[in-house]
């Protein structure tokens, strides 16, 4: 088809929107609809899935280790040292993990989030610094801080480097600042070197960058096989935990997140198909009022194909402009989800924003959605009869003009399209969120409750397992506070950590084999817990210094909710029922049960 | 009809029949008719003798349901949808009684619109548009739409759209039917003018004025061809 043809049917296109822009518009509101809540639900996933931005940042991977039985583990500093010594599948591997310190400066404390890693993790990542150099030192004395606090805390001063700052009760010196934007791994302001073997590095991740040419499967492979050794070594039992190269947005989905994810989709799609049939039938409403003027296209020699151009360009024109509105609806919908899960975004360089590709995305789609929405009614266009529609000589076409049944049900199917793009702006929410996994606490009588992290750092501690006397010494110390009427220590960072982080246990009741399932959540807990929380009990005795005693041959005590009841005695008498424990490596815990809670901590 | 020479159209035991729901509709039955090139006939005949279907078929917008037509010494039973447009398109010039413009089209456009469904190329298309407009007298109008026009002006202007490809006959469904007597008388002119040049014209027609200014007039009565007279 010549493209002057291509032109005409613009021209046209363009004089009808003009002549009666109302009809044009309705149309593209409704696919805007369809279409920015698509793009909106591309930019999310093109937001939360991009990869560490540092070169060739596709080969910089995280090492996760999965337990068969409790699904994520801890990656040891054994495990480190194994993989740093033996394996050949990196070019480099290096450790980090982050806490919150206070920084003390001439201007005051506050607190900042802190990143500590061994040396060779700026090589890994290939970052220059904007100033100085990296840490190297293994001692901690000598950090970098980010370009963001450099700026605010330092005003700029390039005076920084050399300067001595307190990180608690430590001083190191400025080393160097980052670049912008640079907050590796996660929203870091400072950069702190530790030795391979720090205590500091416990929890912490392992980061390797994969040589060219090595899958992340035979990488992969290898880290478990070497993983595997070291520990059956160590722990002289076979060991079964793998270890996987993953990408540093790339989770591993649950069912909930998978659920939430399929029922956007589906959301979206229907919101699009939703759109399109409401152009299509407001194309072939146009169609019909045009009939007269479509049978003259064929009667003066347009063929099928030109006939059907004229819809399909018309198509085109709501498509685009509906392309336009729905990535102006994207760019809402993304502003406001920005604001909203700002402290839900984990990674620096996660950006919810209408991007290049976020807009390709819009102009492809709407596309496609033209097409398919014009395919109908350009077909019909070229099945008129062209005979008998000229020889009836009235001008007015009947039947054309939309009756009141036929407004109601567009209305109620425009209403209907927003109604599912707020609904689906509240999953994204969702899927974001996680509710599922960090808001336990709403179970809880939360008020005048306050939690703290405990993290231990001083190697002496570490080493000689005096643990539980320094949390029992601090235990005494806060019920000494003025005000407070309780305290516990629970086993686990389980307030601000995801619920699928605890530990899963297999359980089975007397003699019983255990079964094949992924095992229940436990956590480790104080005898304050209950009274802290105001848990109520359905039945049973909250755990009280009795259970606290190592006596010998005694079982520990378990605390166990209604739903595992529920699912695991039904019908039968619960407290007082011994359970045991799968402790991984065929090892076990045999458990009393004391008492069962109506909400699950 | 001179010896030996073949008729531009020929239509042998030509048959339609609309079928509705349970109904048959019998349009046209056994019409035979061969019109020369370069005749002006007119086809005669009471509201629903099947006239403007006969036209429809002449001019490839309807098929017969039974018979054979030749178009140029070539079947057109049996075309794809494809080749009947292209057909149209170069062959057939249509005038209808309702003037049929494109609202959203200029007089130039609406004249250019054949010459761009036969995808010629632009300066060609100026040419030919420039000379048709010419021809009807309606160049100094060409940038206008079609509403700003009087009634005779919109049928002009549709004369221009019928000629501008240059088509092997001209099908006129009621030309005047929509204009004043004047304005009808001038088109009527000018269809005989363009006859005079030597174009082929058909035409519908229940004016018996306009019917005689045609070498041949066929008189339609329920689809039959009832009558034939020379004037």
């Amino acid at each position: 088809m010549a493209p002057f043809q291509f032109a005409l049917s613009w021209r046209l296109a363009l004089r009808h929107f003009i002549k009666s822009p109302a009809s044009y518009l309705y149309g593209a509101v409704a696919l805007a609809l369809g279409l920015g809540s698509a793009t909106l639900l591309f930019s999310l996933v093109q937001g939360l899935t991009a990869p560490l931005p540092v070169p060739n940042g596709e080969h910089v991977l995280r090492v996760v280790v999965v337990d068969p039985i409790r699904g994520h583990a801890h990656v040891t500093i054994d495990d480190f040292h194994a993989w740093r010594m033996h394996a050949g599948s990196f070019e480099s591997i290096a450790a980090v993990a982050v806490s919150e310190r206070r920084v003390g400066t001439r201007r005051g404390d506050f607190p900042a989030r802190v990143a500590h890693t061994t040396a060779d993790m700026f090589p890994l990542l290939g970052v220059e610094p904007m100033l100085g150099r990296w840490p190297a030192e293994a001692d901690g004395t000598t950090i970098a801080i980010g370009e963001d606090l450099w700026a605010t805390t330092f005003e700029g001063d390039p005076a920084v480097l050399g300067r001595a700052v307190r990180l608690d009760n430590e001083v190191a010196i400025v080393v160097g600042v980052m670049p912008s934007g640079f907050r590796f791994p996660r929203k870091q302001d400072i950069w702190q070197v530790v030795a391979a073997d720090s205590p500091r590095l416990a929890n912490g991740e392992v980061v390797s960058r994969l040589k060219h040419g090595v899958s992340r499967m035979a990488a992969s492979q290898e880290f478990t096989e070497l993983m595997q050794a070291a520990r059956t070594d160590r722990e002289g039992v076979p060991a079964t935990a793998t270890a996987r190269l993953i990408g540093f947005t790339e989770e591993r989905g649950d069912r909930a997140e998978h659920a939430i994810g399929i029922a956007l989709l589906l959301v979206v799609l229907g919101l699009v198909l939703l759109s399109c049939s409401n152009v299509s039938a407001l194309l072939l409403e146009r169609n019909l009022a045009r009939t007269r003027t479509l049978a003259l296209h064929q009667a003066l020699g347009a063929r099928p194909a030109q006939i059907a151009l004229q819809t399909l360009v018309e198509a085109l024109l709501i498509g685009g402009l509906g392309g336009i509105l729905g990535a102006a609806v994207a760019h809402v919908g993304l502003l406001f989800l920005t604001t909203t899960l700002a402290d839900n975004l984990t990674y620096f360089w996660t950006r919810l924003e209408l991007d290049v590709a976020s807009v390709a995305f819009a102009g492809a789609l709407s596309l496609v959605v033209a097409v398919l929405c014009g395919a109908l009614p350009a077909w019909r266009a070229v099945r008129t009869d062209a005979g008998r529609t000229l020889a009836e000589q009235a001008q007015a076409i009947h039947g054309s003009r939309r009756t009141p049944v036929s407004w109601v049900l567009v209305n109620a199917q425009m209403a209907f399209a927003v109604a599912v793009v707020v609904a689906a702006v509240g999953l994204a929410t969702i899927l974001v969120q996680k509710p599922w996994e960090i808001d336990l606490t709403a179970e809880f009588s939360g008020e005048r409750v306050v939690a703290a992290q405990i993290a231990f750092e001083d190697d002496a501690i570490v080493a000689n397992g005096s643990r539980v006397e320094v949390l029992e010494r601090m235990l005494e110390r806060v019920r000494a506070f003025p005000g407070v009427q309780s305290a516990t220590v629970s086993m686990g960072d389980w307030l601000a950590s995801r619920a699928r982080s605890f530990g899963l246990r297999r359980v089975a009741f007397g003699d019983e084999p255990f079964g094949d399932d992924r095992g229940v959540p436990i956590l480790y807990i104080t005898p304050g817990f209950i009274d802290t929380f105001a848990i109520n009990l359905v039945e049973g005795r909250p755990f009280d210094a009795r259970d606290t005693g190592s006596d010998a041959g005694s079982a520990d005590v378990a605390i166990v909710t209604e739903e595992f009841v529920r699912a695991r005695l039904p019908d039968q008498a619960s407290v007082g029922r011994r359970f045991r424990l799968d402790q991984g490596g065929g090892r076990e815990r045999a458990f009393r049960k004391a008492a069962s809670c109506r909400t699950w901590p | 009809m001179a010896e030996g020479v073949q008729p531009l159209i020929q239509l042998s035991d030509l048959g339609k029949v609309f079928y509705t729901e349970e109904l048959e509709t019998h349009a046209l039955s056994g019409v035979h008719l061969d019109i020369d090139r370069g005749e002006f006939v007119s086809i005669a005949g009471p509201s629903g003798c099947g006239k403007s279907t006969l036209l429809s078929i002449i001019g490839l917008l309807d098929t017969a349901t039974a018979g054979e037509y030749q178009l140029d010494g070539e079947p057109v039973q049996g075309l794809s949808v494809g080749d009947r447009a292209r057909i149209r398109n170069e062959a057939i010039g249509f005038i209808f009684q309702a003037f049929n413009l494109i609202g959203d089209l200029t007089v130039y456009e609406n004249v250019e619109l054949p010459l761009v469904y036969r995808d010629m190329r632009g300066s060609e298309r100026k040419t030919r548009v420039q000379a048709a407009l010419e021809r009807v007298g309606m160049v100094h109008r060409e940038k206008h739409f079609p509403a700003q026009l009087s009634g005779g002006q919109q049928q002009r202007v549709a004369v221009a759209r019928a000629i501008v490809g240059e088509p092997l006959i001209l099908l006129a469904d009621e030309p005047t039917g929509n204009l004043d007597s004047t304005n009808g008388k001038a088109v009527m002119d000018l269809l005989g003018e363009l006859h005079d040049d030597g174009a082929t014209v058909c035409m519908v027609t229940h004016d018996p004025r306009y019917a005689d200014l045609a070498e041949r007039t066929v008189h339609l009565f329920d689809g039959r061809i009832v009558d034939e007279e020379s004037g």
